[in-house]
């Protein structure tokens, strides 16, 4: 039995490249690497199964999988260089979130071997001083997230920890007797964690992580007074008198700084380095409640926060690369590996089987060539990568926010949920919280992502085939390959490095169901090309709804704040509202000023996770400018099954709202039938809680189909919610949506504008 | 009414009569729609704390569920066994292992009619 798991170096490239896999295996195994086309062919690997067929030009590949192990946990690590401390004080701010436990937090640690000193929070939550294999315990307890002063001064035969509340006016101290044979102080200063002391294989761990903020690391070459090093801790700046090296945890204005560096303001430059991305531009000690926004004072935002939990690289080793071929045609696909030693689950699922069923497929989009040329007629599908991202290894079901109430059912996991739970290092989703309860603010693509698969069945699909997110979007792709449409695969991050130039080919540009996280780039890309005259496809529901940013130096690493409101599985700590990665505020776009109804016509209403709907045409359905949409569609409601809860309107959906900057021009053409009780307002329009925020008692809860001219010949049309590519699927889809979209893209591939007659949106226009 | 009422109260037989109509009811329809009575009574055990709880595992591949006890936090699920072919088996023997687990006995006793779902075939 060997579970299969694995990570690309990246989820999108173009022919010719070369793709790194990073595979591992629970047990040592063989397995076939080979890559597949998805959405299209004979294959299936399960009833209702997504379509795919091999990929003959790429040769399967026979690679061993080995276990493989993921050092998770951030934490800060400075070089000393030539420094050798026979004496010596680190001083720095310190507030554990987590202050008691199981086991205990290090804080802080230098020297090697039985010289080491560490600063350490026990288990109970009282700081104490490590001196090789002895630990001394201050009389001190420490609060959740409550500063501290911390100094730990050595000389050769003896080391002081003090601990000091400044709000409290506390100070405790505690001594020990060094070894006699204790040598001057080398090396690694660690911060938020402990190095491993046997390091198999030549790899070097951390344990011990920290939970909390810490600030200011300050190191002189000799002993000081607590109240020196309160002084300079809290009230200096920059370098201390006498000091040898002072690491500045502010954050950088500069766009192009690299996140994870700590500069030294000292003379000897001992930069540090930050590991697995703790969070940046949290509020310090120092903070005076003035400044909202880290720019204003990087300064007041000098505190980095460490988690045991954060993990910004599973660092394993490539397994192989694969080469694209130079004529692959664009899609979707995925790297598959098929492990030999395969169990399936029998009717006694007790008996040990196989939770990934002997294999893993990897998502990887292929994009057009570069300079090749695109024919006529073809759309761009750009796969919401971010959303996929935020919600990668999503632990909600597992340990969180109970997702059982909302989807008004139990929750079925897959098999891979249960992996992940076995897997606790592969890290967190954005919709989760960090052990300390802290939200989880920062995603990577570069770890071992298992939920994250064609066939996965998600509850946020309400009942019915599961398909939500990456797997229903490929319901879209089938769809187009039935349809026989000349199509191109792009990412979030391709739209969002590239801009519109990436969809300045494609006069009609689809989303998927779920493009819920947006970066300013993208979103700009995407207004950009309906500015120009491109047409967009919005085909699903709550979309453009957080902004993000993304890692300036490590691409597939995203960052988000949960600021103000939005439905929120965790709210984000007050005034820290602005991204550390771009400075850019965070939360809803909507409260950035750019609604999705201002640039979509629809923006999110409200969600319930059971059943969808069907619709019903609406106040323009029968305009004679618009009489394509509904060619060949009989009168009537429709949308009315669909393999997304069971109907084409639901999950998720959106409204038409001219409050919120829907075009009052803008062709509404049909609304849902109505949403069942499951069905709740968004928060964020929520001003007062009442008990009118189910749909049967509010007329906005509702999912709205829209489209609507752009001035210069650009037009956007809007299917109103997730469920609608559900109506798309073959065996469980609706006629009528087949074809309204089908009617939608093939006028929208007509370059004459849609506002060809005059109407009431010519007349507003100055 | 909220989890921890629902975890307290171990229903002697005046409770169990009291509750018979709303399992009934439940089990007749375990997909649903409910009606508010049933929605109140359901809800408080849906929304339990993950650590310890029942749940559902689809079986890789399969149009089959088997039963499930979350963790919690850094904790693995377990695979506790049986194996439901449809989605009303499934939601009907989450709830009797739910149910027992809290009160100490089985919903099923209630009443085994024929022809209702979770019958002998429910596991």
């Amino acid at each position: 039995m060997a579970e299969v798991v694995g990570y690309l170096d990246r989820w999108s490239a173009r022919p010719g490249a070369r793709i790194g896999v990073h595979l591992a295996g629970s047990v040592p195994a063989r397995a076939r690497v080979d890559l597949v086309r998805l959405g299209r062919g004979t294959h299936r690997d399960e009833p209702g199964g997504i379509a795919y067929e091999p990929v003959p030009e790429v040769e399967a590949r026979d690679v061993v999988l080995l276990p493989q192990p993921v050092d998770e946990g951030s934490y800060a690590e400075i070089d000393l260089g030539v420094l050798a401390l026979d004496q010596g004080c680190l001083g720095l701010l310190v507030q554990p979130w987590a202050p008691t436990g199981e086991a205990e937090q290090v804080v802080a640690v230098l020297g090697q071997g039985s010289s080491r000193l560490a600063v350490v929070v026990t288990g109970e939550g009282v700081p104490a001083l490590r001196a090789g294999a002895v630990l001394v315990p201050t009389e001190f307890r420490a609060g959740p997230r409550r500063w501290l002063v911390v100094a730990l001064s050595w000389t050769q035969r003896a080391a002081t920890l003090t601990v000091l509340d400044p709000q409290a006016g506390v100070a405790r101290s505690t001594r020990v007797e060094r070894h006699p044979a204790s040598e001057a102080l080398t090396g690694t200063l660690l911060l938020a964690g402990a190095p491993s002391e046997a390091e198999p294989g030549g790899r070097r761990t951390v344990h011990s992580h920290f939970d909390g903020r810490l600030e200011r690391p300050l190191l002189w070459p000799a002993p000081q007074p607590i109240e020196s090093v309160r002084d300079a801790l809290v009230c200096g700046e920059g370098l201390p008198r006498g000091a040898l090296a002072a690491w500045d945890f502010s954050p950088s204005v500069a766009a192009d700084a690299p996140q994870d560096l700590v500069p030294d303001l000292g003379a000897h430059a001992l930069h540090g380095r930050l590991r697995q991305g703790p969070r940046r531009a949290v509020r310090g000690m120092r903070w005076t409640g003035q400044f909202l926004d880290w720019r204003d004072a990087p300064s007041q935002y000098a505190a980095v926060h460490f988690h045991r939990d954060d993990l910004e690289d599973a660092g394993w080793p490539c397994t192989l690369e694969i080469v694209l071929p130079d004529a692959l045609p664009s899609g979707a696909y995925a790297v598959r590996v098929r492990g030999n030693a395969m169990r399936p689950a029998g009717d006694d699922p007790t008996d040990p089987f196989d939770l990934t069923a002997g294999q893993c497929r990897l998502p990887l989009f292929v994009r057009a060539p570069a300079d090749g040329p695109v024919p006529p007629g073809t759309v761009a599908l750009v796969f919401p990568t971010f959303t996929y991202l935020a919600y990668a290894n999503d632990r909600c079901a597992l340990h969180g926010h109970n997702p059982e109430v909302l989807a008004d059912r139990a929750i079925a996991l897959e098999a891979t949920d249960v992996l992940l739970s076995r897997h606790p290092e592969w890290g967190l989703s954005l919709y989760d919280t960090h052990h300390d309860g802290s939200g989880v603010g920062t995603a990577s693509r570069r770890r071992p992502i298992p939920t994250l698969q064609p066939d996965a069945r998600a509850w946020q699909a309400g009942e019915g085939s599961g398909r939500w997110n990456y797997p229903g979007d490929l319901l879209l792709v089938e769809w187009i390959e039935r349809e026989g449409i000349p199509w191109h695969a792009l990412t979030d991050e391709d739209v969002h490095a590239d801009g519109a130039a990436a969809l300045s080919a494609y006069r009609v540009v689809l989303t998927g169901n779920h493009p819920e996280y947006a970066t300013p780039a993208l979103l700009r890309a995407f207004r950009d090309h309906l500015d120009g005259g491109g047409r967009l496809m919005y085909l699903g529901g709550n979309g453009f709804y957080w902004r993000i940013a993304c890692h300036p130096q490590r691409p597939g690493v995203i960052e988000l704040r949960r600021a103000e409101d939005g439905n929120r599985s965790w709210a984000e700590e007050p005034c820290e509202y602005f991204h550390a990665f771009d400075g850019g505020y965070g939360g809803l776009w909507r409260r950035s000023g750019i609604t999705p109804q201002s640039w979509l016509g629809v923006g999110y209403a409200g969600q319930g996770f059971r059943r969808s709907t069907g619709l019903r045409r609406a106040r323009d359905a029968h305009r004679p400018d618009v009489a394509f949409v509904f060619d060949g569609v009989p009168e009537g409601d429709f949308g009315l099954q669909g393999a997304i809860g069971g109907g084409c309107a639901g999950i998720e959906v959106d409204r038409r709202d001219e409050l919120l900057g829907s075009d009052p021009a803008g062709w509404w053409l049909a609304t849902s039938l109505p949403l069942d009780a499951t069905y709740l307002a968004a928060n964020e329009e929520m001003l007062v809680s009442r008990p009118t925020i189910a749909a049967p008692f509010t007329p906005a809860v509702r999912a709205d189909m829209v489209l609507q001219p752009v001035p210069g010949g650009g037009a956007v049309f809007a299917s109103g919610s997730i469920a609608w590519i559900g109506g798309l699927s073959a065996d469980q889809g609706d006629a009528a949506v087949q074809r309204i979209t089908r009617n939608v893209l093939s006028r929208l591939l007509d370059p004459a504008p849609l506002a060809a007659e005059p109407g009431p949106w010519l007349e507003r226009l100055p | 009414m909220n989890a921890s009422t629902t975890e307290a109260s171990t229903p002697g037989g005046d409770e169990r009569a009291r509750l018979a109509p709303l399992i009934r009811r439940f089990r007749q329809q375990p997909m649903g729609p409910y009606d508010v009575e049933l929605q109140a009574f359901l809800l408080p055990l849906r929304n339990l704390p993950a650590a310890g709880k029942h749940a559902l595992m689809r079986l890789p591949g399969r149009e089959a569920w088997t039963l499930v006890r979350l963790g919690g936090r850094g904790r693995p699920v377990q695979i506790v066994g049986g194996c439901f072919t449809t989605p009303a088996l499934a939601e009907w023997a989450l709830f009797r292992a739910r149910w027992q687990s809290l009160h100490g006995w089985d919903p099923q006793d209630l009443d085994d009619a024929p022809g209702l779902p979770g019958g002998a075939a429910g596991g």
